[in-house]
């Protein structure tokens, strides 16, 4: 048992799920990547790792759409339309390899697959603000819209630090930004931007992977803002879920992170009430 | 299931601030209380940036009186003579429950090459005792396949260098050398236990989390709810740790 005072712990320690909490993570990927090979990584692959857990929503953007952009973002597509109740996809947005006009018209013509926009700026060494992405930030704005960034400040980021968050959240404060991995590292400033703009969201994937930036996240900022992510296929649902249900909090904030903030955000698409149980819409 | 941890470090470190650091081998047992891990082996942060001698000592005394842990003591060329000789160290292991060496040639100033460690890697394949080695953190692959080319008979435990998935950096070690294992606290690739298994049996993994720098429960759910029997979970978990242990020759 991972620990006695948590009847959550109990649970998905004895099943590896708790159907009176479903899972939204807000941080997956699909597909093969160059480095490592991933045994689970197609989509079918991936539902099943999401059924052992209760993943009921797995928000992603594919690494072929993100770093092989002559594909034009197909495999994700082609997933969320098998599996729209299961999958949405984020657009990958990168500035080395964007074409305007067909970009545009592949991200709005698709709006039943994407909830918003994925960018790596330390990957691609183009910064968040980079003018070549403010049509489809303008756009993002009008739709209100996610926009999942990798933020990562160690060493200091010239392209998804703080400062650069900043600037984007004060310049569009309809697009709710999820900091990936809540600039990781940079504990201090991740307190301070959530805390300070209401449109920017903390991501826990890599976050969990050690002892005590959760806590601390936690006790400056509380649990509502706080979403649950893992990277997933590459990293193990059960291992991000674990970390939580060892972390110091109670339940209630636990079912936030897991699926109560995320629902949250989420109500606002059309397709959401149809693949969200009503129980925990209604209930909540 | 009994959890037996492969990795388990604390004291105080020097040269990086832990958010929750984890000082002293109290807390240590406390904390495996609370999370179900019955037995663990054991190192101190001491071990790594400040000193050989006295941190080996340091973990010495803190499982001398326990009954459910075990410590691992850095090793280093005998040319110095700081360390116990090859002749009294199997003496000196067994009276102070050590039951593994690890090798950290980057924080301890020689090179990994089989030639300044000969007499320890000597007694290490005759005494069948365990060494840790961490991929990354100044060993690479190549190093190690040197050593192994040279002393097949080692008994090595290796963990990843980092969480990134590693499967192309593991398996071959595994295949490989038949006394290679792999401690899963870096692995936490998705559906990649259920794959190791399959690829090389439950026989060559060791259950580890890490713990101070992480939380326990993430490998342990993970494992818990791994697509494998029950009987491969055990081994997992603990008995292959301990089948280790109780294979070391601390009389020969």
């Amino acid at each position: 048992m991972i620990r006695n005072d948590s009847q959550l712990a109990k649970t998905f320690w004895q099943y590896g799920r708790d159907e009176t909490c479903p899972i939204i993570d807000f941080h997956g990927h699909m597909g093969e990547f160059r480095c490592c090979f991933l045994p689970r990584s197609t989509p079918e692959t991936m539902l099943k790792t999401m059924e052992q857990c209760n993943l009921q929503l797995l928000l992603f953007c594919g690494t072929d759409s993100l770093m092989m952009p002559c594909l034009r973002q197909q495999n994700d597509i082609d997933a969320v339309r098998k599996y729209p109740d299961r999958f949405k996809a984020y657009f990958a947005l990168n500035a080395n390899a964007l074409d305007e006009k067909a970009d545009m018209a592949l991200f709005t013509k698709n709006r039943d697959v994407f909830v918003g926009i994925k960018m790596l700026p330390d990957y691609f060494k183009r910064p968040i603000n980079d003018c070549k992405y403010q049509p489809f930030y303008e756009y993002a704005n009008d739709q209100q819209l996610l926009f999942l960034c990798h933020t990562w400040d160690n060493p200091k980021s010239p392209y998804n630090g703080p400062d650069q968050a900043e600037e984007f959240v004060q310049k569009y404060p309809n697009i709710t930004f999820i900091a990936g991995h809540s600039f990781h590292n940079n504990w201090s400033e991740a307190v301070r931007l959530c805390n300070t703009y209401p449109n920017l969201y903390l991501e826990l994937t890599a976050v969990v992977d050690e002892r005590g930036p959760l806590e601390m996240l936690l006790e400056k900022c509380g649990s509502e803002k706080i979403l649950f992510g893992t990277d997933l296929p590459w990293f193990d649902t059960h291992h991000g879920i674990g970390t939580i249900l060892s972390t110091d909090m109670s339940d209630d904030d636990r079912r936030n992170i897991f699926y109560r903030n995320g629902q949250k955000l989420l109500a606002k698409y059309p397709w959401f009430k149809n693949i969200w149980p009503k129980k925990f819409s209604t209930s909540e | 299931m009994e959890f037996f941890d492969c990795n388990i470090l604390y004291g105080m470190a020097a040269t990086k601030c832990n958010l929750m650091p984890v000082r002293d081998v109290a807390s240590v047992l406390t904390n495996m209380k609370q999370s179900g891990i019955t037995k663990a082996l054991v190192r101190r942060e001491e071990q790594f940036v400040g000193a050989v001698v006295i941190g080996n000592q340091l973990v010495a005394n803190d499982v001398k009186g326990t009954h459910n842990l075990w410590g691992v003591w850095s090793i280093i060329p005998h040319y110095t003579h700081e360390i116990p000789e090859p002749e009294m160290m199997l003496a000196q292991m067994k009276a102070n429950r050590i039951a593994a060496w690890q090798l950290i040639p980057s924080m301890h100033g020689f090179p990994l090459h089989y030639r300044p460690l000969k007499p320890w890697l000597n007694l290490a394949s005759k005494a069948a005792i365990p060494i840790i080695i961490k991929l990354g953190s100044g060993i690479v692959d190549t190093e190690l396949y040197d050593i192994l080319e040279k002393f097949p008979d080692l008994v090595i435990i290796f963990s990843a260098e980092s969480v990134w998935p590693s499967d192309r950096a593991v398996r071959p070690l595994l295949m490989e050398f038949p006394n290679c294992y792999f401690e899963l606290s870096q692995y936490l690739t998705d559906g990649g236990i259920e794959e190791l298994v399959k690829f090389c049996g439950a026989q060559k993994l060791l259950f580890g989390t890490g713990f101070h720098e992480t939380h326990f429960g993430g490998i342990m759910l993970m494992l818990k709810h791994a697509q494998i029997s029950e009987t491969d979970k055990q081994l997992i978990a603990s008995k292959n740790i301990i089948k280790l242990i109780e294979g070391i020759k601390y009389d020969s």
